[in-house]
């Protein structure tokens, strides 16, 4: 044994410069598959987690919209509509109902920059406004982001600092005219305001509603939701576009506004107190089924049976789905990238190793003659594969361990992240390629040990 | 009367295939005396050194018998090869077949690792052959260091140090100068009586030939004279 280390050793500090660049291919290439390997491994867990909530064939997010303003333009047909969400959920107890609406809120006294405020589609800030009809002046218009306290739940937005809305009562978020509500702020406001923070919120600047909301909480950084009102969300196409981040968004719990109708009764007879109204109880639907689509036609039917229309069903799983197609396509070129290297790394040990044989055939047969077995004459050949495979296989570990998360970790906002580590799936998928390239490689000098006439290497006239 | 300690009968060896076939052993017979010192002469491809390889053990061949101390070699058994030359043969050879990049000792040593001795005794062992042989100030020279004649002593100190009952030597005074030849075949000569090891010696030299017990004439891979 410690003789054909020894011969391997000595082989392989022979050639060190191409000894050195078989263990960079092979480590390369080993690097690559017990990465890609990993990858496969954890992106499976990581997309079993999403579709755990998001289930890819059997989750619907359904958003409400009624365009028949006619139907919400008076406090009958909110409470018409009201009723209706409430009789949904009794049928479908199973459905999860969120209120939701993504748009912006009108602050007074903003602290932070302009690049944290609301946008106009042409790029230009909302800021600095007066509205003499509540006698409000500096306001600005921020990204907000209204729903349910369970949302953040639900959409896995994490906090970084202070907490969320659990344990607010429902008294706590119905709206009174002193009240103070607790609000969460997107992570780039950390900045600018602190936990305690308070600020005036206009909730509609057409209607004489301002609410002080405290800052409670910051979200972590990157944290974003699918952006449902995009029709991107029907197709395959679009992932980190589909997203909203919220690190620029306020999120403020959607507060129960029914006692405005009766404090506000004046008010009550304009369309615009109806549609800030209506546009508060927006809802989205989470729902869980063997049969989705079935899910949107119940939905759909049931809202028609209440005279309302346009219900959609849109797959929220699309846009992680996409993602994973993109990276499984980056992780299968990567995987190809290694078994090209690999093979690079088989021709190239394989003509090394050849060379050497060829060689050392006169050494091999004083071996022989001084009492070696073929086999050991071949093991010379197998060992000296095997220290490369070991030193590329330890390069490559190590390498794994230290940059291998940095190189092999892809993240989709807070819905979806895998890190590749080393798994037992990276080591077999190592080991495969080792037995692969070790036999690759040995195929022809080990047939070219057996077949040659060690007695033409001794004789003299050789 | 002395006992054949090697017997070939009807030994083929074939090489190459088709038009290309050489038949560098037809049919060889022959029997070596144990403790005689014989020489074994041919003209240029007349099977000689293919013969010497054959006996040992480093050639298979394609038909024949082979019979050593009386037991028969199997000669298409590759390990069974490898263990009788690392018990009885020893092989010298005329490009002296030594690892350059190893020392001297390495180079003598080598038949007692793969016999798997200790380092102790293979240090003693491997010192007393190169005392022996006059060259154990060389211990840790490498071949290239070494004259032709100091060569062909490792080479020489390599096939006695596992203590082989036969020791084969292909044209040994081949590379050296006729002064060292004479040393060589000396050297031989006093290993045979003295240590009374069997020898058999291939050569195209006549005078190294007349100095050996017997000369064996080779002729178209065939044993033409018996001596």
């Amino acid at each position: 044994m410690k003789i054909l280390f020894s011969e391997a050793l000595t082989s392989i500090y022979k050639s060190i410069v191409l000894s050195v660049l078989i263990i960079l291919i092979i480590s390369g290439s080993v690097f690559l598959i017990g990465g890609t390997a990993g990858y496969y491994t954890n992106t499976q867990n990581v997309l079993d987690t999403f579709e755990s909530v998001y289930n890819d064939d059997s989750t619907r997010m359904i958003v409400s919209t009624m365009p028949q303003r006619d139907i919400y333009m008076s406090r009958e047909g909110i409470e018409k509509y009201f009723q209706t969400l409430v009789q949904l959920k009794a049928k479908y107890p199973e459905y999860i109902q969120l209120r939701y609406d993504r748009s912006s809120v009108t602050i007074q006294h903003f602290n932070g920059p302009d690049k944290l405020l609301y946008l106009y589609d042409e790029g230009t800030p909302v800021k600095n406004r007066n509205y003499p009809l509540n006698n409000l002046t500096d306001l600005n218009n921020v990204n907000s982001l209204t729903v349910s306290p369970e949302f953040l739940n639900i959409f896995h937005l994490g906090i970084s600092e202070g907490k969320d809305f659990d344990g607010y009562s429902k008294q706590e978020l119905t709206y009174s005219k002193d009240g103070v509500y607790p609000v969460i702020l997107g992570h780039d406001f950390a900045e600018y305001y602190k936990i305690g923070d308070t600020f005036s919120v206009v909730t509609d600047p057409a209607i004489p509603i301002i609410n002080v909301y405290k800052v409670i909480g910051f979200l972590r950084e990157g944290c974003a939701i699918l952006d449902t009102y995009e029709k991107s969300l029907k197709t395959d196409e679009g992932t980190e576009d589909s997203l909203i981040y919220l690190d620029n968004y306020m999120v403020l719990p959607a507060l129960d506004y029914t006692p405005t109708m009766d404090l506000y009764p004046e008010k009550s007879k304009i369309g615009d107190f109806y549609y800030f109204m209506y546009r508060h109880y927006m809802y989205m639907l989470v729902v869980s089924s063997e049969n989705p689509d079935k899910v949107v036609w119940n939905v759909n039917d049931f809202f028609w049976a209440n005279g309302y229309s346009e219900i959609e069903g849109w797959n929220i799983m699309n846009i992680p789905r996409s993602l994973k197609i993109e990276i499984d396509d980056y992780f299968n070129l990567l995987l190809y990238c290694s078994v090209f290297i690999a093979a690079t790394a088989v021709i190239c040990i394989s003509a090394n190793i050849s060379n050497k044989i060829n060689r050392n055939l006169k050494k091999y047969a004083i071996h022989l003659l001084c009492g070696a077995k073929l086999s050991t004459v071949r093991a010379f050949a197998a060992v000296e594969v095997l220290l490369l495979l070991l030193i590329s296989n330890i390069i490559a570990g190590v390498l794994l361990f230290l940059i291998g998360p940095k190189v092999f970790t892809f993240s989709l906002a807070n819905l979806y992240n895998t890190t590749v580590s080393i798994s037992w799936v990276s080591i077999a998928a190592m080991l495969a390629l080792d037995l692969i390239v070790f036999l690759l490689s040995l195929a022809y000098p080990l047939w070219r040990i057996n077949h040659a006439e060690y007695d033409t290497f001794l004789r003299g006239n050789e | 009367m002395m006992e054949n300690i090697i017997e070939l009968n009807d030994v083929h060896k074939y090489y190459g295939k088709g038009d290309g076939l050489v038949r560098a052993l037809n049919g060889a017979t022959l029997g070596i005396k144990e403790g005689e010192m014989c020489a074994v002469m041919g003209k240029s491809g007349s099977g000689k050194s293919t013969l010497l390889y054959v006996m040992a053990g480093l050639n298979k061949v394609d038909k024949g018998d082979y019979r050593f101390q009386d037991k028969p070699v199997n000669l298409k058994n590759p390990n069974a090869l490898s263990r009788f030359r690392k018990d009885n043969i020893g092989l010298i050879v005329q490009n002296f077949a030594l690892i350059e990049d190893q020392t001297v000792f390495y180079n003598v040593a080598l038949p007692l690792k793969y016999k798997g001795l200790s380092r102790n005794k293979i240090q003693k062992r491997v010192m007393k052959v190169l005392e022996m042989l006059e060259i154990a100030d060389k211990a840790k020279n490498y071949p290239g260091q070494l004259s032709g004649g100091q060569q062909q002593r490792v080479s020489i100190a390599r096939a006695l140090v596992k203590k082989a009952e036969v020791l084969l030597a292909d044209e040994p005074t081949g590379s050296v100068d006729e002064a060292t030849e004479d040393n060589i075949m000396a050297l031989f000569r006093k290993i045979n009586t003295e240590l009374g090891k069997t020898i058999v010696i291939v050569t195209h030299d006549e005078k190294v030939g007349n100095l050996c017990d017997r000369i064996i004439r080779l002729s178209d891979g065939r044993v033409v004279n018996a001596g």
